[in-house]
């Protein structure tokens, strides 16, 4: 993937390459990480991890495409996508894991996508819209 | 060099394609392979590497072999497998070790921990257990760092 920003999407939230969000983060566009976000969770329906991108969080989505290095666990409804340039510590539940070969990976992987108790029930339970389809 | 299988199998059919054509196991034609009662009636069993061992039938008990373990659409596997390099199609009951690669295919279904540098999870394939391509505490203290060293340099990486 040249570039992470796909054309179908009409909304996406953008952390650029030079920032760093230190917090809970959530949306209901499709979250783009190209720079390091250090939180304890991070919602939104489509997310991509960019290669640059150092992610240290609890990723709750509907598919998620890791290209960069990430410490937590993931919770995908629909799938996730680990690339050969992926650094991932933690679990993976999703019922849909793709994993390229080269790609670090060190946790468990598992089909049940429903997460447990986060400690982080103050954050609002945003309504996802329908997943897209991954092209 | 080695293929140590810890207990005999049931039904299984294990051919050795390349080993076969290569002509180590003369009594066996080649494509035909040799039947896992004559594959399990000895412990010890030698193949040229780099040869791939193909299971595509039901065995039992870990399996060790110095070059390719595949495991066939029909392969279903309990036990361990040790291995240069492992490619699954089928399914496994049991830890999978490799030396270079893990592939799992759409078809399989593992359950069991994978421990490989290189593993490669396909798109549908069933998985539950622990991947782990490098050892854990040098690959947390490498991004843990990382981590703190540009947020105390306040991110001014590229």
């Amino acid at each position: 993937m040249s570039h992470p920003v796909r054309a179908t999407t009409e909304r996406v939230s953008l952390l650029g390459p030079k920032s760093t969000l230190r917090g809970d983060f959530a949306t209901t566009e499709q979250l783009v990480i190209l720079g390091q976000l250090d939180g304890g969770r991070v919602q939104a329906p489509d997310i991509t991890i960019g290669p640059a991108a150092r992610v240290t969080a609890q990723i709750h989505a509907q598919t998620i495409r890791i290209e960069g290095a990430l410490s937590g666990d993931v919770y995908a409804a629909v799938s996730v996508v680990i690339h050969s340039s992926a650094t991932v510590h933690g679990n993976i539940h999703s019922p849909q894991v793709t994993i390229q070969e080269g790609a670090l990976v060190n946790g468990e992987v598992s089909r049940d996508a429903t997460p447990v108790a986060t400690g982080h029930d103050e954050l609002p339970n945003l309504p996802l819209p329908a997943a897209r389809s991954v092209a | 060099m080695k293929c140590r299988r810890s207990k005999s199998s049931k039904g299984a059919r294990l051919r050795n394609r390349k080993a076969v054509a290569a002509g180590v196991m003369p009594a066996a034609p080649p494509g035909a392979g040799a039947s896992a009662a004559e594959l399990a009636s000895s412990g010890n069993h030698s193949a040229v590497p780099p040869a791939e061992l193909i299971i595509d039938g039901h065995t039992e008990g870990s399996i060790h072999y110095a070059g390719t373990v595949r495991v066939g659409p029909q392969g279903t596997i309990t036990g361990e497998i040790h291995a240069q390099a492992i490619i699954v199609e089928g399914a496994i009951n049991g830890d999978l070790h490799a030396a270079e690669t893990v592939r799992i295919l759409a078809s399989a279904r593992v359950l069991g921990n994978v421990q490989a540098p290189k593993v490669a999870l396909m798109r549908g394939a069933q998985l539950r257990g622990r991947i782990m391509t490098h050892r854990l505490p040098a690959a947390e203290t490498a991004l843990d760092n990382y981590a703190l060293e540009a947020m105390l340099a306040g991110a001014h990486q590229p």
